[in-house]
């Protein structure tokens, strides 16, 4: 009997063990979330250049965070498609296509911080690549924000209250587009004006990088192409 | 473990490429999102009536009967050209015109000239057949008689004195043919009952239009610029006693050398020669006639009843040109077609004397709109275009891919009844579209091809109601100049059932509509239309049902009912009282809740403050201790 007894003993005991270290590593992991996924962008929002600071010089933006803003919007765009209120929803659920939805989320944000970082190396931005990438991976986050408002909101009006959604997502835009100019400004230490210009640069650069990808695309076609008459050229000729 | 995530993902990569599946029915329409989708047929091929079929008593039908191999291509051979055709709801008689007939209905003319006589064996003038209800023809004329007044009207209008026996005989030899020149005659000495006795008459040259109210038959005579009012009362005897010339405006002249004849007979040089030719017509129950000439791009024509020109109608738009066209050289600039207002196809009259009208796309615009149009007496454009796509024809279409039929539908024929349900004829792909007032797609029928229940060239369209053994069959009669064939299309259960429950709605009998629209889904279950009729009908109900349950539920299924027919609007109707009911049942739960979660988020902070001043107090006590 005392063995059966302290075999429950030991296996509460186990248990008991095992909870708490699983308590405790969540709630380590969900300290570490809030402060890096909802209290530093918020910081940065309110203090954009003592955030962008912290951020830049005392290690404080994280690239795995910035990926992870990215992977949660996608999500948040792919839910979106179905669940947003029909007064609001006019997808096709037949052309629902998740991948395309990632890659309209993740390849924006690559073609631009790839351009502007290409631009502001030649301008004496003092940003790099992963502050860059990180920098706009950061300002997901009032798209994700109000998207997920929306996405609850959107259930519960009419087409009459339906622009209050527009209204929110309106802002949202503003709010990241205020958070980029920003840390723009901080992490390359520019002034107003040459952040400007290095804006419009950048969104010419992603035009010429556009560009040069669709040159490559249709290049590459044509050259299979031509490899392939070439190929039943030889073999209708000598096989 | 790797080859497989390799395969998973191949797998999923596949699935985002999966071709869509094209829809090549005859039988489709379009759903919210403007995909096209598989549909129950609106209307049934029935029957083809060839153009000999009519012809009872005809030189041709007494030869096939001796030798039945000449029907072998003779179809083909006539010299037919049908224009146009139209139903008399009244005498349910129809009539088909023809704008060059064959040579089995020749006449003989006399032209009396002033240095002597001619006969001349008359073929190829446009002529008018009247067929009954069972496909049998009445009657047909080519020859019309015309009376004094009108008679003194072309003698004043083409410059000739009342005698037609004023042109030279060499003025007529002189021309082509003597078929000709009786054409440029304004009128000329017919004979009506074997040469005994001559009367001034016309004929018509390429009519393009006909048009029937009362006893009154009206054609557009278009290559002799001038619409003829024909009395038919007595249908034997057909007379001509009004005649609608060309308006006295200036955009209809062209400085030229011919048209008017002098006084010597001869034609006057330097005249201005009118480039009028109206082509179809219609006329509303006051006797104003409306018209749509060829290459005139004002608008549509309007005669007051006694013959005069009023004003133009309903003009079309223009699409701006793009704007790099201002990078060009004038050379460059000259080479772009002109930039002219897309012309009308066709129009009818409903019986709220507003005008259908059907025109050609524009080629400057990019997506082909507003092809049909329903305008008031004020010339402005009220069709309603509220379904899930504009009343347009097809939305997707090849643009660029041979061999499929590329561009837009272009409508050349229209016609609508009392319940305000409008099918338009398309001559690109041989279907007709039907719409209902509101501008949804109803369905879609027809298609096109060389065999006999295809369409080659469709040209007119009309629809023909006839009860027989006490029940009503609604056809649609489509006319093909390709296959020379009137081809009837039958209503099917299916379109009777929408076409009813379109007008019972249209009549406020919406609760009988429902009955009518849950056997329409029943028949078709991707009906979104029908499920939006049955919403509207449970949404009237839920708004007058005295128990509150009841009233819930209702209001619930009429927002599934909207919600599968994307009508968000009567949705957000249905949902906003919905809400409303369920916010005032559970107001004191929803406050309960909110004023604890308050509180209870309150209490937690004071406690928390407080435990922490206690912990605080300990602590500063303990090191007080151990000092």
């Amino acid at each position: 009997m005392s063995k059966v007894y302290g075999f429950f003993y030991k296996l509460g005991a186990f248990i008991e063990k095992a909870a708490k270290k699983v308590a405790s590593t969540a709630k380590v992991l969900w300290k570490k979330f809030v402060e890096n996924f909802i209290k530093m962008p918020l910081r940065i929002m309110s203090h954009p250049i003592v955030g962008y600071t912290e951020f830049k010089e005392d290690k404080k933006g994280k690239l795995s965070v910035a990926i992870g803003m990215v992977l949660i919007y996608a999500l948040l765009t792919i839910i979106r498609y179905n669940a947003d209120g029909i007064v609001i929803n006019a997808k096709d659920p037949t052309k629902f296509n998740s991948i395309q939805l990632l890659i309209y989320t993740v390849v924006p944000l690559i073609i631009l911080s790839v351009a502007n970082w290409s631009i502001t190396t030649l301008m004496n931005g003092k940003g790099n690549m992963k502050q860059i990438i990180t920098m706009g991976g950061y300002s997901y986050f009032p798209l994700i924000v109000f998207g997920i408002i929306n996405v609850i909101l959107s259930n519960f009006v009419t087409v009459d209250e339906a622009q209050i959604i527009t209204l929110l997502s309106v802002l949202s835009f503003v709010l990241m587009g205020y958070m980029i100019f920003m840390g723009l400004v901080v992490i390359h230490e520019y002034g107003v004006a040459k952040a400007i210009l290095t804006i419009i640069l950048t969104i010419l650069a992603t035009a010429v990088i556009l560009f040069i990808a669709l040159l490559i695309f249709d290049l590459s076609s044509q050259i299979y192409g031509f490899l392939y008459s070439l190929y039943k050229e030889i073999v209708s000729r000598f096989f | 473990m790797k080859r497989k995530t390799l395969f998973l993902s191949f797998i999923f990569i596949a699935l985002a490429f999966i071709p869509r599946v094209v829809v090549n029915a005859s039988s489709y329409n379009y759903d919210f999102f403007q995909n096209t989708i598989y549909s129950s047929e609106g209307l049934a091929y029935k029957d083809t009536f060839y153009l000999s079929d009519f012809l009872v008593n005809t030189t041709y039908q007494e030869e096939i009967k001796t030798n039945p191999y000449t029907l072998k291509g003779a179809r083909d051979s006539f010299t037919a050209a049908l224009a146009d055709i139209f139903v008399d709801d009244v005498t349910q008689k129809i009539y088909i015109l023809d704008s060059a007939t064959n040579d089995a209905t020749t006449s003989t003319v006399k032209v009396d000239c002033a240095d002597g006589q001619t006969t001349a064996k008359l073929t190829n003038n446009s002529t008018v057949y009247i067929i009954n209800s069972e496909y049998k023809m009445e009657f047909s004329f080519d020859i019309l008689k015309i009376t004094e007044d009108v008679q003194e009207t072309l003698a004043e209008y083409y410059g000739v004195s009342m005698d037609p026996t004023q042109f030279s005989l060499a003025q007529i030899q002189s021309a082509d043919s003597i078929e000709k020149a009786t054409r440029r005659c304004p009128f000329f000495a017919a004979s009506f009952d074997d040469g005994q006795t001559y009367e001034p008459a016309v004929v018509c040259y390429g009519a393009d239009g006909i048009y029937v109210i009362g006893n009154y038959l009206y054609i557009a005579d278009k290559f002799n610029s001038r619409i003829l009012r024909v009395d038919i009362s007595d249908q034997k005897n057909p007379i001509v006693d009004e005649v609608f010339l060309t308006p006295n405006d200036i955009i209809f002249f062209q400085i030229g050398d011919v048209g008017k004849y002098g006084e010597d007979g001869k034609l006057i040089d330097q005249s201005s020669r009118t480039t009028y030719l109206p082509s179809k017509i219609a006329v509303d129950g006051d006797g104003r006639v409306y018209t749509i000439a060829s290459s005139t791009f004002e608008g549509i024509i309007e005669y007051n009843p006694s013959g005069e020109f009023n004003r133009f109608l309903g003009k079309n738009l223009v699409t701006k040109r793009s704007w790099w066209t201002f990078l060009l050289t004038n050379e460059q600039y000259e080479t772009l077609s002109s930039n002219n207002p897309n012309q009308f196809t066709n129009l009818i009259i409903d019986d709220r004397n507003l005008i259908y009208a059907t025109a050609k796309p524009d080629a400057d615009s990019t997506v082909a709109q507003q092809m049909i149009k329903l305008i008031n007496t004020s010339g402005s454009d009220v069709l309603k275009r509220n379904g899930y796509v504009t009343p347009d024809g097809d939305v997707k279409y090849q643009q660029f891919v041979k061999p499929a039929v590329t561009g837009s539908s272009i409508f050349v024929a229209i016609d609508a009844n009392d319940s305000r349900i409008y099918s338009a004829l398309d001559q690109t792909r041989g279907r007709i579209f039907t719409y209902d007032d509101e501008g949804n797609l109803l369905y879609v029928s027809a298609e096109s091809g060389t065999l006999a229940n295809t369409l080659k060239t469709p040209v007119a369209l009309k629809y023909l109601t006839l009860v027989e053994n006490n029940e009503t069959h609604e056809y649609v009669l489509v006319l093909d100049q390709g296959s020379k064939s009137l081809l009837v299309y039958e209503t099917t259960e299916f379109g009777k059932l929408v076409n009813k429950a379109t007008s019972l709605y249209l009549n406020n009998k919406i609760d009988e509509a429902k009955v009518v629209w849950e056997d329409v889904v029943k028949m078709n279950s991707n009906y979104e239309l029908g499920y939006i009729g049955i919403g509207k009908s449970i949404l009237r109900d839920a708004n007058v049902e005295p128990d509150k349950e009841t009233q819930l539920k209702k209001y619930k299924q009429a927002m599934e009912m909207f919600e599968l027919g994307h009508d968000k609007e009567y949705y957000s109707d249905a949902y906003k009282q919905y809400r409303n009911i369920m916010i005032k049942d559970n107001f004191s739960i929803i406050m309960t809740g909110f004023v604890l979660t308050i509180a209870f988020v309150v209490t937690l902070k004071v406690f928390k403050a407080k435990q922490k001043k206690d912990l605080a107090k300990i602590q500063k006590e303990a090191s007080e201790d151990h000092e």
